[in-house]
């Protein structure tokens, strides 16, 4: 993070700050009150692209952390939501108020995070990717056996301290809240001494270890801290669509998220925010051409709503793999460092 | 008893398929190091690619099969090319990456030209079997299954075993950079372990759904195969031929006598079950190598 030049942190509390200058604070200001205000500008269709997006940011979030900032591969990050999601709706049907469902929903996740990320100790890379993904079908059988998966149950709108959700305008409230949060918990998470290990766990374990870190204790924090985040933002799904069902937590659901983590840059919580908005943006943009090419190609008509999006995120996700690995984040970082020394930019 | 029989050789038949799958991608990381996340989808691809030839353009099989070989071999030389080649010496994460991003991909092509639904095989076999003694019958599908796997398995261990070229793979699988100074052309190498990957991958999928029918979904069975693999150690070749049939095994056994139990979908996720279990106790798999790691 850079700044202006001259600009000098004189006291701990500044360097404690994560807002630092006026002109940062009037920017988050700005930005959150173009949120607040978003729901009367744009339609309908576009604000259900906004709260699947809000959504969808608290989730990667927990995935940042885990792939991002760890190195750990989670392919069963959709599976973790999916029991979020459920054990938060039976919840709601027995009766407990939303406030209480939504962090046991979360803890739910995070505690078969740590069951699952078990494996992380004793095997690392490709062998884990692939527990994970063990883990994804392990826990869809769960619920759809024992939990009474595919059927689903019906969520009615929660009640919020005397507000019932039962609007798309108040749901976005929620999920904006929910995401402004949970990106605060993750820049206070990895900037603190938890983050730092997680990054030395990341670039090397074993040299981490040397170093005294307990990389054991970090990995399954890890794990279970981004199952956390998984859980929340598995119920607000479910809390949304009002209806829970196994369906709609799919492995391909979990490479997206994969993939929204590439695109937006592994290890930067602006990247987050990039790489859900440039990926649900090229679903959304795939859901409005494809009747296009239905047209132009009747023989398609049948298939290519569902294949669009498919080949052109995963087009998206190996050219960024290729070519950008670091992200939308790095060209961020590019583009305001050249306007920042704008006029003597060698 | 005699289901049990039958359980036992369903089994099998199914596991040597898992087997040869599973070959297919060790192949791929015993000489490259690339862990293959795209065999699922290309395992499938082949099976496509066998309905397409035969139920739509009506071919005889042995000819459908012959074709896919062709394309899946062409194919999988494209992908090694362009992808794979400047991947190799990339961090892991980024391979998997792109690998799953590959799978997709190729998801997405099945989609677009076959679409969602259930396609079925028109019945390739008669009914009935050759019978073992009086105890057991072993129907046409399976000793279709059976032959052809221990065909392309027996074909395979030779070739890596006794040919010159299986010597050039064993030698660029040990260490890729004395390969190279002994004057082997690794690249061939390397194309070639993708081209029988992808090969055996195509046909072992199309020999299974040629009994479910296919669906994109189909990809579990690669899936499984790459668990077969995980489990024997993606070292051993050997270990990937026992487990595969013991895998088989133990999910027909499952889907037999406890899916009635519990309400079905047991014999499904078995294969991971065992996964998480082997890795937790020899993360290496069971007749993988263990490899120290230094700083």
């Amino acid at each position: 993070m850079r700044r202006r030049h001259g600009l000098f942190n004189v006291s701990y509390k500044q360097e404690l700050a994560l807002i630092r200058t006026r002109f940062e604070w009037t920017l988050l200001v700005a930005f959150l009150l173009l949120m607040a205000v978003l729901p009367k500008l744009i339609s309908l269709g576009w604000l259900d692209f906004f709260i699947r997006a809000g959504i969808t940011i608290v989730v990667v979030t927990g995935l940042n952390l885990i792939t991002g900032y760890c190195g750990q591969i989670s392919m069963g990050h959709a599976a973790f939501m999916g029991l979020g999601g459920f054990i938060g709706a039976i919840l709601m049907k027995a009766g407990t108020p939303f406030l209480l469902a939504l962090p046991l929903a979360g803890l739910s996740a995070g505690i078969s995070g740590l069951i699952f990320g078990m494996p992380a100790l004793r095997v690392k890379g490709l062998y884990l990717a692939f527990t994970t993904l063990a883990a994804h079908y392990i826990i869809m059988f769960i619920l759809v056996r024992l939990l009474g998966g595919t059927v689903g149950y019906e969520v009615a709108p929660p009640t919020v301290l005397g507000f019932k959700l039962n609007s798309e305008m108040r749901i976005y409230y929620l999920v904006l809240i929910m995401a402004f949060l949970s990106t605060c918990f993750a820049k206070n998470i990895v900037r603190g001494k938890a983050g730092r290990a997680f990054v030395a766990v990341r670039d090397h374990d074993i040299a981490a270890n040397t170093l005294g870190i307990n990389i054991y204790y970090y990995k399954l924090l890890v794990f279970f801290v981004g199952c956390v985040f998984a859980g929340v933002g598995g119920f607000l799904q479910v809390v949304y669509f009002g209806w829970a069902s196994a369906d709609t937590f799919t492995l391909w659901s979990a490479i997206w998220y994969i993939g929204m983590i590439i695109v937006g840059g592994m290890g930067t919580i602006v990247g987050v925010f990039f790489g859900s908005f440039f990926i649900l943006g090229i679903d959304h943009f795939c859901s409005i051409v494809s009747p296009m090419v239905a047209n132009a190609f009747p023989v398609l008509s049948g298939t290519v709503l569902g294949a669009l999006p498919l080949l052109v995120f995963s087009l998206v996700l190996m050219l960024f793999i290729v070519f950008e690995p670091r992200g939308l984040a790095h060209r961020w970082e590019i583009i305001r460092e050249s306007f920042r020394v704008f006029p003597f930019n060698y | 008893m005699n289901e049990l029989i039958n359980y036992l050789i369903t089994g099998v038949a199914n596991g040597f398929i898992y087997s040869m799958i599973a070959i297919g991608f060790i192949l791929i990381f015993k000489c490259s190091k690339i862990f293959n996340f795209a065999q699922p989808e290309i395992t499938i691809l082949g099976a496509y690619i066998i309905y397409a030839a035969t139920v739509q353009f009506k071919l005889p099989f042995m000819l459908g099969i012959g074709i896919t070989i062709g394309l899946i071999a062409i194919l999988a030389l494209i992908i090694e090319r362009v992808l794979l080649r400047p991947m190799i010496g990339q961090p892991i994460l980024s391979i998997i990456l792109l690998t799953l991003g590959l799978g997709s991909f190729v998801r997405g092509a099945i989609i677009l030209i076959w679409g969602t639904e259930w396609l079925r095989f028109p019945p390739l076999f008669p009914e009935g079997g050759v019978a073992i003694g009086r105890i057991a019958t072993l129907s046409y599908p399976h000793v279709f299954f059976l032959s052809m796997c221990s065909l392309f398995i027996l074909s395979l261990g030779a070739y890596y075993r006794f040919s010159r070229g299986g010597l050039a793979m064993r030698a660029t699988a040990d260490d890729i950079i004395v390969a190279k100074v002994l004057g082997i052309k690794v690249t061939r190498v390397l194309a070639l372990t993708w081209v029988i990957a992808s090969t055996v991958g195509g046909i072992g999928g199309a020999l299974l759904t040629s009994v479910t029918g296919i669906h994109y979904t189909a990809v579990e069975i690669g899936f499984k195969s790459m668990a077969v693999g995980l489990v024997g150690g993606l070292e051993s070749l050997a270990g990937v031929i026992v487990v595969g049939p013991l895998l088989g095994i133990a999910e027909t056994l499952i889907a037999g006598y406890i899916d009635p139990l519990v309400g079905g979908g047991l014999s499904e996720v078995a294969a991971y079950f065992v996964l998480m279990v082997v890795l937790i106790f020899r993360p290496h798999g069971i007749f993988g190598w263990e490899t120290i790691e230094r700083v």
